[in-house]
């Protein structure tokens, strides 16, 4: 029992676990972190980084049986020959969806932090404020003052590009400098400033390395090279993933025992002592079960993943999943609305063109319902915005006409420029998630059955983002504005949250202030499965700063004796 | 760094060596799990095509595969269900039809007299021209993908190391 036995014992190895295991191991706490995919090693396991783009075999393309086989992840931008081997396939881990989601995964040492989009914004007051305000979700136990500190704390540790903008709605960082913008992006963002008080056309923040510092020659890593194929992993470093920053610097410690290949089955409750005593594990290669023991739990298996494990964690005390007394557990699963994109062009600038490359774009923060609700559907969207060089090529003819005309390809002096929308869903407790009653999988499991649409709000939302977007563009001079619904399906932005929401009644909330089960106080929840609402913002940032803050608790307690 | 190289070098030949059989036209012969009816000689008449249509330029566009042989793979590998329709229907148009319809054998047709029966083909809105058209895709693909051409045409760079965003034309 004692080789099983640990202080803590993490539960996924990505973002917000590895932040809890970085935490824990290098304050002398004896960390046992389990993943149930394998284990990826910084730069001996990734495959393709040095790639070229003419070595692959289908030029990043995937083959027709890829795509016929794999429908749910054959949908993600970056489920490419390059990177499709960080992904989960479909038949590999199957789940119900009642109603279509496209859930994503990527099940690894690492998660999906190998193959994420590296933008990092922080929350704002107004964004903790939301469900206060409008009264819908519950209201947050935290405000941004109570995140400010650790959301410094992962930045300085991650390494964050970006400029200081002074916007009360994104608040500023600990940043390393940005990269130049072009033209285009200037001049929208001046026109803008122009046009309109209350938006703002800024850098995106983006987790990539444009500055060496001591912390970033301690971890091992380099600067960004602009390569633009991070979802491959990088062997400089120069993009923040688990596997180069974290894993490492908790193994440096001596504490940490990482268990690749463990796929959790149910957190262990013990009625007498009346809290979680361990972690029951099956290896998932040899189908052996196998019990961890530790003082405290931090359940960090990825949003779903963690709903999953509490609600098939069943005792006598909790018979409907731990700690859900309340019967909320899996409920209020919100997401991100990423349907809306626009596309337009631009005749100005023909003298200007780029050079090089940048891993980030543009940023427009939340200008909807900040300060007040003004329009007919509730919360925000933020966007995306980026404008590059329209290069022309003509394909017509036949032998050598044909290759003089593919040798003539250029610049032709307009500029592409591009939208899309980032829009906060609302968390309902129609939207949800259940374990299956009967289907398991290969490791006896029950499967989670996810039941999650958009609603009448999202839609009037989307609508907003084309009015005000056309105007935008129209008042800047772009020409041939076009707007596009994509219907991608929920699941496909990749930042499902809830489920286990934080909040500060017991009676309507899973998760207290410091992320501990209300009814169990040795459990924690700090991935996205803790989020009482989505925001706009992408949230990885977030779930490692309330990781931290939570973790670091969790150790104070502990040294307390209260845990 | 010599390390490296030296297993680089060693991986390049033993690719060199594996793909010599087939860019000598030896029987090796490659089957493509979408069409394995289509033989040899018919891929071999595929490259005769793709050669009129953009010819392979191995000086000054080298690229790690020969072009009918890229072409044929993403057919396979990447093409829906009426590519691979087309390609069959194209080379057997060319073996069974194309004498009694066009009154020519193209096999012994001059190399210009072939050119100008293709260009003539690809304006035609038939199964050849589907066909043509088809094989041109996968072409001009390989060809804007090789190196040279995405350096020195396309600015590619792999670690480019900088953003400008203000670079006067």
């Amino acid at each position: 029992m004692k080789s099983n036995t640990f202080d803590t014992i993490i539960i996924g190895a990505g973002m917000s676990g590895g932040w809890a295991a970085k935490e824990f191991t290098e304050k002398g706490f004896k960390t046992l972190l389990l993943e149930r995919g394998p284990n990826v090693e910084h730069i001996n396991d990734y495959p393709t980084t040095n790639t070229q783009p003419w070595e692959f075999k289908h030029r990043g393309r995937l083959t027709s049986k890829e795509i016929e086989d794999n429908p749910i992840v054959s949908s993600c931008y970056a489920f490419r020959e390059d990177a499709k081997h960080f992904f989960v396939k479909d038949k590999e881990h199957p789940y119900g969806q009642v109603k279509p989601f496209d859930w994503i995964r990527g099940y690894q040492v690492g998660g999906k932090s190998i193959m994420w989009a590296r933008q990092v914004q922080r929350w704002s007051t107004f964004d903790f404020e939301g469900p206060l305000r409008d009264g819908y979700a519950v209201d947050w136990p935290i405000r941004y003052r109570d995140l400010e500190e650790w959301y410094t704390y992962v930045e300085r540790f991650v390494g964050v590009s970006g400029n200081k903008d002074g916007l009360d709605t994104l608040p500023d960082g600990a940043f390393l400098k940005p990269w130049e913008s072009n033209v285009v992006e200037d001049y929208f963002s001046d026109q803008v400033k122009r046009h309109y008080t209350d938006r703002h056309v800024i850098y995106g923040r983006c987790a990539h390395l444009t500055e060496s510092k001591q912390i970033f020659v301690q971890q091992g890593r380099g600067l960004c090279m602009s390569r633009k194929i991070c979802q491959r992993g990088c062997p400089l470093g120069g993009y923040f993933n688990v596997n180069s920053t974290l894993i490492p610097w908790a193994l440096k410690t001596g504490n940490l025992t990482l268990k690749p290949n463990s796929v959790v089955h149910s957190v262990i409750y013990d009625e007498a002592k009346q809290k979680a005593v361990g972690v029951r594990v099956i290896d998932s290669e040899t189908k052996v079960s196998q019990d961890y023991f530790a003082k405290v739990i931090f359940v960090t298996a990825s949003t779903l993943n963690t709903n999953l494990i509490l609600l098939n964690s069943t005792s006598n005390r909790f018979p409907n999943g731990l700690g859900n007394d309340n019967g909320l557990l899996g409920k209020y699963i919100a997401f991100h609305n990423y349907r809306g994109t626009i596309n337009a062009e631009y005749d100005g600038f023909q003298e200007f063109t780029t050079e090089g490359g940048k891993p980030t774009s543009h940023y427009i923060p939340r200008f909807r319902n900040v300060y007040k609700q003004e329009t007919d559907f509730l919360r925000g969207y933020a966007a995306g915005f980026g404008a590059r060089p329209m290069r022309e090529t003509n394909r017509n003819g036949f032998g050598d006409k044909l290759k003089s005309n593919l040798l003539e390809t250029k610049e032709n002096g307009m500029w592409s420029i591009n939208a899309h929308m980032m829009g906060e869903t609302i968390p309902k407790e129609t939207n949800q998630v259940s374990i299956d009653k009967e289907k398991k999988d290969s490791w006896g499991i029950p499967q989670i059955n996810i039941d999650v649409d958009y609603d009448a709000n999202d839609e009037k939302m989307i609508n907003d983002f084309f009015e005000q977007f056309t105007e935008m563009f129209t008042k800047a001079g772009f020409k041939n504005i076009k707007i596009n619904d994509n219907h991608r399906r929920p699941g496909n932005d990749i930042h499902e949250m809830g489920g286990v929401r934080m909040g500060k009644d017991p009676k309507t909330s899973l998760l207290n202030k410091w992320n501990q089960l209300h009814q169990c106080k040795n459990v924690f929840v700090s991935d996205g499965a803790c989020m009482t609402s989505t925001s706009t913002q992408n949230p990885s940032l977030t779930f490692m700063a309330i990781s931290a803050r939570a973790a670091n608790y969790a150790i104070n307690e502990i040294k307390k004796g209260n845990l | 760094m010599n390390r490296r190289n030296t297993i680089k070098n060693i991986g390049l030949l033993t690719g060199g060596i594996y793909l010599l059989p087939y860019s000598c036209q030896s029987s090796s012969e490659i089957v493509y799990s979408n069409f394995p009816e289509i033989k040899t000689s018919e891929q071999a008449f595929v490259g005769q095509i793709c050669n009129i249509i953009l010819a392979e330029d191995s000086i000054n566009f080298p690229t790690p595969e020969k072009r009918d042989q890229f072409v044929l793979t993403m057919i396979n590998d990447c093409g829906s269900s009426k590519e691979i329709s087309v390609l069959k229907e194209g080379i057997k148009y060319f073996k069974t039809n194309i004498s009694s319809d066009h009154k020519i054998n193209f096999h012994d047709l001059i190399d210009e007299e072939k050119n100008v029966f293709v260009e003539t083909q690809f304006r035609s809105k038939t199964v050849l021209s589907e066909f043509l058209n088809l094989l041109k895709k996968y072409c001009v693909l390989h060809f804007e993908t090789s190196e040279n051409y995405l350096i020195q045409y396309l600015n590619f760079e792999f670690m480019p190391g900088r953003y400008l965003g203000r670079v006067a034309v």
